[in-house]
């Protein structure tokens, strides 16, 4: 009989996790209370821009994860070294590659993406739609009267020497909704992509223009490629306020990734608690509507993520791991927030989470508490993703080796 | 130099409601506020149009004052009040002679007051503490302060009267010992106003600009802290039927709840802190009357200021109106003539405030013209209804999806177009919030943000490079109310909005100087 | 909630949004939204509204009806707010205001309405496919005459079950068959049957009515609530008599009986709404405990997976393609093209069902792109409606297990 994996969590982590505990030969199931929070983020794989709060950004963001081996064994990096986020950035790349979806970069250098702030980000790996240099841009353009897009406000903070030209096109979408979902699938409609595709021509052709973070989760590729034909420039995708449809299109093909690797997906579930005998976790306790049932395996990854989701549950006082009750390490208590809420310090709750040896199994006070429970993604302890913007590859590289391990072979 | 009549320095309900008065009576008015309108104690206050039950006992002509003025506000500013209604309640072990106490006071005050069964108290409010014993039914209502406030200034202005918000007084013009007028600072540096008197409607802040008069105005401020949850728990005020203490009055509030207060002595209206202390008396007194109370998501809290005039050594010509508010004709007090402050009181007097105070500028400016605020509805509409939660809700009605601003609390771009102009050109997004709610709901700015700046920059107001200290400065503006009660929910929502900001934003590293 | 004197507005939906940290991401999910700009989407209809719905206060403009209880966006919500039913109540709000209207009425009756459909087949079968027919239905009755219509049994499912008994097993269930299996189309039910019986299972039916669901959707939960009553009783005595799980053939009806009937009845439970699965969760938890021993003949089948929308709100997973694949010869591909639109009545209602089409759209492609023999689904609503946007004939996928027995007749 195969090995029986059980994933709790189906954002980054736990689907990568369950991809490689699949490829390895694991029957494996994924618990899954949300679709994850993949879509309040730009829909790129952040690496490591900034590892020190008080210092500039990583050059080379593996060279930097190298060095936090020695400077800080708790970052989740740490414990499972530089080659595996390299192998987990190549595999995540392949994966969305095979599954239509195009993502560009690697863990050495840091790209910019302009944001609809006209900020500039700084990640590692980016969707094809958001491949480009911000410092290219020509036009800003909004389209469909969608509210999370400034274009003058944009065109403004990107050039401050150089101005940008702006735009909109809103004729032919007073119909439609005015909001990403809306204007995305009107975008889907050969007359309205090609009605942009037109407009763009007359306004700028052969130029690089920014439009909202509004290509469909299903056809952004194609919808892309066809305006770019018509107006023979280069759109590129600002991200901006959710939903991020970037990272709705990231995760929808992470998923179908797993459905065809045969892992079995259970929607609407809750894990809230669990039952544990001999060292070992025996069963996850699964909340339905108002109902509990065990659900049952060899093997569990913790993939909940963190406060957002619930992976991490607080009152007045305190911070609590909710299914395992693990202990919640990398916070020492006090308020949860600094003083002020734009810090490069991050934030003290932030970093907490569970604390881990370097196979990812949760530590207690003398070791793993179990030997079949492994743990990856924004539950670790130790890094503050926000703060890093390395949240992406932490679930990649640790949920690599949680499902690996998960699956009874070596990381 | 500008020359005026009256200037008005503070505008909180009480500045504003003085603006309207005189202007109504035909006087050149200027009021000046430092910051946006409300932004002292009326804005910080629970939002309650009192009854006058909560005085019933220990001030009976207050209580009548109250009562008087709750029925007059009701019926000029009916968009700004919520009918709710009242209860006060009764628990186990309050004294028991209160209750008849009550009801007396609140007869000789005027004040309808009618037990009700505890079952039909409990069928009303289910969410009560269903261990009350007893309980009457009062005519408190909720009150829009912000809007209050605001609609003052408008009737002010179409009257004649100028506000100007962003204005803050920094001296005073003498000739000799009478005050003639005021210097202020704005955005655009500082400036001069002659005026004939010059009244002080500054709360808490009227202490030290007395001082800058060279007068003495004898002011406690005491500190009151209060809670907002993210939901009603009960559709009418909740008053304890106990002599009035800490943590014993909740008040529905639009969507929204607020439990309060505390009373702490402060030196100063600026800087307030919600201590931990306040907290623990909150939660642990708001069960009593609500035993889910601290179940609910906790949003954010606030302190507020309550200036207590203190009359100092000789009464004298202080112009006792009533125990609650006096109107000091400084000319006569302490030799500054030209000069007057009203002190003390409370939203609900606003009104009668304003009138005493206006009354009094008039004698001074040998102006004949009464007051006729009480009979002048604010809105010029031929039908104003009151305020009621459904009025949003129906803007879903007519609003297509992406056409809102603020989705928590029902704002279209519509709505914040109409209000900019009062921004007199300043890109401020906690002005905006003070007049459309933009940021009030639970995600506390997190999503609006961004989308109230993307406006006012479509309309000019946000000069470039200046985007990130705007939206900054309003993300800390929230912020700071929400960090006292962080936890559960709203922490959550803080992670989700700090995600947006700096992981995705990058704010954390923008220069907002 | 006790008896009240007057009509009180309920304060469940009250405490129910606090936990939504406005993260959209239900709107990326819902299917109405997708399609239409007249429903503001499960946000702004559900969380956002609910806070803004006071009692005694007016009701909203009809959009609250555009929604089609999917549960979709429940489904994806990272802070498990129950969108769906907070939808739920303030289409019931929306309904004590303004009525129900003529369409709803007789559609969320159809558990009246159907059995005199089977008696009567013969006409029934022609009124619902006559087009002069449909029109009048639609002129007079709101029901579109462009929806797919059910068919009617040649004898009713209870019928039958009234003679049959199931031989002795040592394992007991109670089945809960649903009305569509009952009056309109009973062979998801005699292949369930065959397949528990030939597992061994002794299969229990218990006396039941009507689940409901039809009536919650509209927010007409009183009727809901009476019936439901009846059949938690009658559920909670079978278990009483050593039935170890209630098998609900019908994914809307699993909701009903075992979400809906508990959180937004208020009924309790009584230990029943733990024990509900639908078919192939029962079958996997046999399998699992080494205890499915079915033999099964070459079945070659090429089938295409719908998970309806129900049952993956009812967060047991779909268990259907897994044991299906292991039959030899079957190949049940996952179809993931999200919602079918029929939403059970709402497809059917003229005001909704260009709506419910439109939704579809991407199924029917997804179909015509694989051009499977067969298309699977639990639910009877998305089976006619499949059928109906793509002419490939559709199956409960019990029937297909049914079919593959060993001892099974070759099927047509």
């Amino acid at each position: 009989m195969r090995r029986r994996v059980l994933v709790i969590g189906g954002g980054i982590a736990g689907l990568t996790a369950s991809l490689e505990a699949a490829q390895a030969g694991a029957e494996v199931t994924i618990l899954q209370a949300g679709q994850g929070a993949h879509h309040l983020f730009s829909g790129c794989i952040d690496v490591l821009a900034y590892p020190d709060p008080d210092g500039p950004a990583a050059e080379n963001p593996l060279v930097e994860i190298v060095k936090l081996a020695g400077s800080r064994p708790e970052h989740p990096y740490a414990k499972v070294g530089a080659p595996m986020v390299r192998e987990a950035l190549t595999s995540f790349i392949a994966r969305l590659d095979a599954q239509g979806l195009v993502y560009h970069g690697s863990g050495e250098t840091l790209r910019r993406v302009a944001t609809a702030l006209g900020t500039i980000r700084l990640t590692g790996l980016v969707p094809d739609t958001m491949n480009g240099d911000p410092a290219q841009i020509d036009v800003v353009c909004n389209v469909g009267f969608f509210r999370n897009f400034a274009e003058g406000m944009i065109a403004a903070e990107l050039g401050r020497r150089t101005s940008r030209a702006i735009a909109s096109l809103s004729y032919g979408f007073e119909q439609g909704r005015r909001d990403a979902v809306g204007i995305a699938g009107q975008l889907c409609a050969a007359d309205r992509c090609a009605a942009l595709g037109e407009f763009l021509r007359e306004l700028a052709p052969g130029k690089t223009v920014a439009i909202p973070n509004v290509l469909d989760a299903e056809h952004a590729t194609d919808t892309k490629r066809r305006i770019e034909e018509i107006f023979g420039g280069t759109l590129l995708e600002l991200p901006g306020l959710p939903p991020g449809l970037a990272g709705v299109r990231m995760i929808r093909a992470l998923r179908r990734a797993a459905l065809d690797a045969g892992v079995r997906i259970v929607a609407a579930a809750r894990a809230v608690g669990a039952r544990s005998a001999d060292g070992l976790v025996r069963g996850v306790w699964v909340r339905a509507g108002a109902n509990e049932r065990l659900e049952t395996a060899d093997a569990y990854v913790l993939a909940a993520g963190h406060l957002i989701t619930g992976g991490l549950v607080s009152d007045r006082y305190r911070l609590r791991e909710p299914i395992f009750n693990l202990p919640v390490r990398g916070w020492s208590g006090g308020r949860f927030f600094a003083e002020k809420f734009l810090t490069t310090q991050g934030h003290p709750a932030l970093s907490a989470g569970v604390e881990v040896d370097e196979k990812l199994r949760p530590l207690g006070d003398s070791g793993p508490l179990y030997e079949n429970l492994f743990a990856c993604g924004d539950i670790l302890a130790g890094f503050d993703p926000y703060r890093e913007r390395s949240g992406g590859g932490v679930a990649l590289a640790t949920g690599t080796v949680a499902g690996r391990r998960a699956a009874g072979v070596s990381a | 130099m500008e020359r005026t009549e009256v200037v008005v320095v503070g505008g909180g309900v009480t500045g504003c409601g003085l603006a309207r008065d005189l202007a109504q009576r035909g006087v050149g008015v200027i009021l000046l506020e430092q910051r946006d309108l409300a932004h002292g104690a009326t804005g910080r206050c629970h939002g309650l149009l009192h009854s006058g039950v909560r005085y019933a006992v220990k001030d009976p002509i207050a209580a009548k004052e109250c009562i008087e003025e709750n029925l007059i506000v009701r019926k000029i500013a009916p968009h700004c009040v919520e009918p709710t209604g009242g209860l006060s309640v009764e628990l186990p072990g309050d004294d028991p002679t209160y209750y008849d106490r009550l009801r007396q006071g609140c007869d000789e005050a005027g004040i309808e007051c009618e037990p009700l069964d505890v079952a039909d108290a409990l069928q009303l409010e289910p969410a009560l503490n269903p261990n009350i014993t007893r309980a009457l039914r009062v005519p408190d209502a909720a009150v829009d302060p912000f809007l209050l406030s605001q609609e003052n200034a408008r009737a002010a202005q179409r009257d004649g009267a100028h506000i100007r918000i962003h204005s803050q007084v920094i001296d005073f013009r003498r000739a000799g010992d009478r005050v003639v007028g005021v210097r202020y600072r704005d955005d655009d540096g500082e400036h001069e106003i002659q005026a004939e008197v010059t009244v002080l409607a500054a709360g808490g802040w009227g202490k030290p600009l007395a001082a800058l008069a060279g007068v003495k105005v004898g002011m406690t401020l005491s500190k009151g802290s209060l809670v907002i949850m993210n939901r009603r728990f009960c559709d009418r005020v909740i008053n304890r039927c106990r002599m009035p203490a800490d943590a014993d009055l909740i008040i529905p509030n639009g969507p929204t709840s607020i439990i309060g207060t505390t009373s702490i002595t402060v030196p100063s209206p600026e800087g307030l802190l919600i201590e931990d202390r306040e907290l623990d008396v909150l939660l642990a007194e708001g069960i009593d009357l609500v035993p889910d109370f601290f179940s609910g998501r906790t949003l954010r809290a606030y302190a507020g200021v309550r200036p207590l005039y203190q009359e100092a050594e000789a009464s004298g010509d202080g112009r006792n109106i009533s125990r609650g508010f006096f109107v000091l004709d400084h000319g006569v007090r302490d030799n500054a003539p030209g000069l007057v402050s009203i002190v003390g009181g409370k939203l609900t007097t606003y009104r009668l405030m304003a009138e005493k105070t206006a009354d009094k500028v008039c004698e001074l400016l040998n102006v004949d013209a009464r007051c006729r605020t009480a009979d002048t509805p604010l809105r010029e509409a031929k039908r104003t209804p009151h305020y009621r939660r459904y009025d949003r809700l129906a803007r879903l009605n007519e609003t297509p999806p992406g056409e809102m601003i603020c989705e928590c609390e029902m704002v279209s771009r519509e709505a914040i177009r109409a209000i900019l102009p009062e921004l007199n050109g300043r890109a401020d997004l906690a002005d905006v919030q003070h007049r459309t709610r933009l940021g009030m709901g639970p995600c506390q700015g997190g999503l609006c943000s961004y989308r109230g700046l993307a406006l006012m920059q479509a309309e000019g107001l946000v000069k470039p490079g200046e985007a990130a200290r705007v939206l900054g400065r309003f993300l800390e503006q929230r912020f700071s109310g929400i960090n006292p009660v962080l936890w559960g929910d709203q922490l959550r929502e803080e992670a989700l909005n700090f995600a947006l900001y700096c992981t995705l934003f990058n704010m954390d590293r923008e220069d907002r100087s | 909630m006790s008896k009240q004197k007057r009509i009180v507005e309920p304060l469940r939906p009250d405490t129910l949004f606090d936990p939504c940290i406005k993260c959209t991401i239900c709107v990326t999910a819902c299917p109405v939204a997708q399609v239409t700009a007249a429903f503001p989407g499960p946000k702004q209809a559900g969380p956002d509204a609910q806070r803004f719905r006071g009692r005694g206060e007016p009701v909203e403009a009809s959009w609250i009806t555009l929604c089609t209880g999917c549960h979709r966006c429940q489904t994806v919500c990272p802070a498990d707010v129950p969108i769906a039913e907070i939808n739920l109540f303030a289409k019931q709000r929306y309904a004590r205001k303004h009525g129900y209207g003529l369409a709803t009425q007789l559609l969320t009756h159809a558990h009246w309405l159907s059995p005199w459909g089977s008696r009567f087949r013969p006409i029934a079968m022609l009124m619902l496919r006559w087009k002069p027919a449909r029109w009048f239905a639609e002129k007079l009755f709101g029901i579109d005459r462009r929806a797919p219509m059910p068919p009617f049994a040649k004898r009713r499912f209870s019928t039958f079950l009234k003679k049959h008994k199931s031989p002795a097993g040592k394992r007991k269930v109670a089945y809960f068959y649903g009305c569509f299996t009952d009056s309109n189309d009973p062979a998801p039910g005699h292949a369930i049957l065959r397949v528990l019986e030939a597992a061994g299972v002794e299969v229990h039916i218990p006396p039941q009515q009507c689940c409901g669901a039809a009536l919650v959707g509209a927010g007409h939960f009183d009727h809901a609530r009476r019936q439901n009553e009846f059949n938690i009783a009658s559920l909670k005595k079978a278990l009483d008599e050593g039935c170890e799980a209630i098998v609900v053939g019908s994914p809307s009806c699993a909701l009903a009986l075992s979400h809906e009937s508990g959180d937004t009845l208020g009924i309790d439970g009584q230990g029943v709404y733990e024990k509900v699965v639908d078919v192939f969760t029962y079958l996997r938890r046999l399998r699992d405990e080494g205890e499915l021993n079915l033999r099964f003949k070459e079945t070659p089948v090429d089938a295409a997976f719908h998970e309806a929308c129900h049952l993956t709100a009812l967060g047991l997973g779909a268990n259907a393609p897994g044991l299906l694949n292991e039959i030899p010869g079957v190949r049940v591909r996952v179809l993931d093209a999200g919602c079918c639109g029929l939403a059970g009545t709402y497809g059917m209602k003229a005001k909704t069902g260009e709506l419910a089409r439109a939704i579809g759209a991407n199924v029917a492609a997804r179909v015509a792109e694989w051009q499977p023999q067969v298309v699977l689904s639990e639910c009877e609503g998305c089976r006619m409606q499949i059928a109906h946007l793509t002419g490939v004939p559709v199956k409960h996928p019990a029937q297909v297990l049914a079919e593959a027995l060993a001892d099974s007749p070759p099927s047509k």
